[in-house]
């Protein structure tokens, strides 16, 4: 898995490609709280190149939304493919991890 | 082949890098059998990952001699299947309780997914471990 991240005025935009397993997640919330440590707690998760998402992958997006909001901020997600949409249904998600047509509208209410 | 069984088998150390491994066949495997639906390869696919990765990392907490892993991968035309055996210290798992955790909790889903993902999920205890997974195509 690679992951881009990048920061703008009012959010920033945490991009995963490829695969969202065990051997990526440690990255993931490295990278999130990184962003929210260096005052930056509204992030986007933009997966449109995330092809696949597991436990793991899900295990760090729900610590990295905990601590957003802890800090104030919020995690949303955008993008996700039908296949990581599907994953997130399964396991009821879908409801605690919005996903979002576009970064552009994740934070689209302000 | 023209049995419409596709098949493929992997040999390897109980690691992460492992799992990144069958992860990469079952894609090609799945590419090349003819008509798999997107919804039956994504979940064979996490329910494949999920056992893989609790496999190899629970073999880590035994610390000593390093544990060696079979993955044997199959497509037919009725079901998705897989098959691990590993040679780890044996230890129990309680299968039938595994249930998703609170939607905030960071870990604790992936037997309960696997569970979730497939039609049928086995694990039996003989000199290590063996762990069969089916989902039926849809």
């Amino acid at each position: 898995m690679n992951l881009n991240v990048t920061t703008h005025t009012r959010h920033a935009v945490v991009r995963p490609e490829g695969r969202l397993t065990a051997s990526g997640a440690p990255r993931l919330k490295q990278a999130i709280k990184k962003l929210i440590d260096e005052g930056s707690p509204r992030i986007v998760v933009d997966l449109a190149q995330t092809e696949f998402i597991d436990s793991s992958g899900l295990g760090a997006l729900i610590g990295g939304l905990k601590a957003a909001r802890l800090a104030e901020g919020d995690l949303r997600l955008a993008a996700a493919s039908e296949s990581v949409k599907s994953i997130l249904r399964l396991t009821s998600l879908d409801r605690v991890l919005r996903d979002h047509p576009t970064v552009e509208a994740a934070f689209g209410d302000g | 082949m023209g049995d419409g069984i596709s098949r493929v088998s992997l040999t390897g150390t109980a690691e992460l890098t492992f799992v990144d491994q069958v992860l990469d066949a079952l894609e090609r495997l799945c590419r090349a059998a003819d008509g798999i639906s997107e919804e039956d390869r994504t979940f064979f696919s996490l329910a494949v990952s999920e056992i893989a990765t609790n496999i190899v990392t629970h073999s880590g907490c035994e610390g000593d001699a390093e544990v060696t892993v079979i993955a044997d991968l199959t497509v037919d035309d009725a079901a998705l299947s897989a098959r691990f055996q590993d040679d780890a210290a044996p230890v129990a798992v309680a299968l039938e309780e595994a249930e998703l955790p609170d939607e905030l909790a960071e870990s604790g889903r992936g037997l309960a997914i696997a569970k979730m993902a497939l039609d049928q999920l086995s694990h039996e205890v003989n000199n290590g471990h063996i762990w069969t997974l089916v989902r039926k195509r849809r």
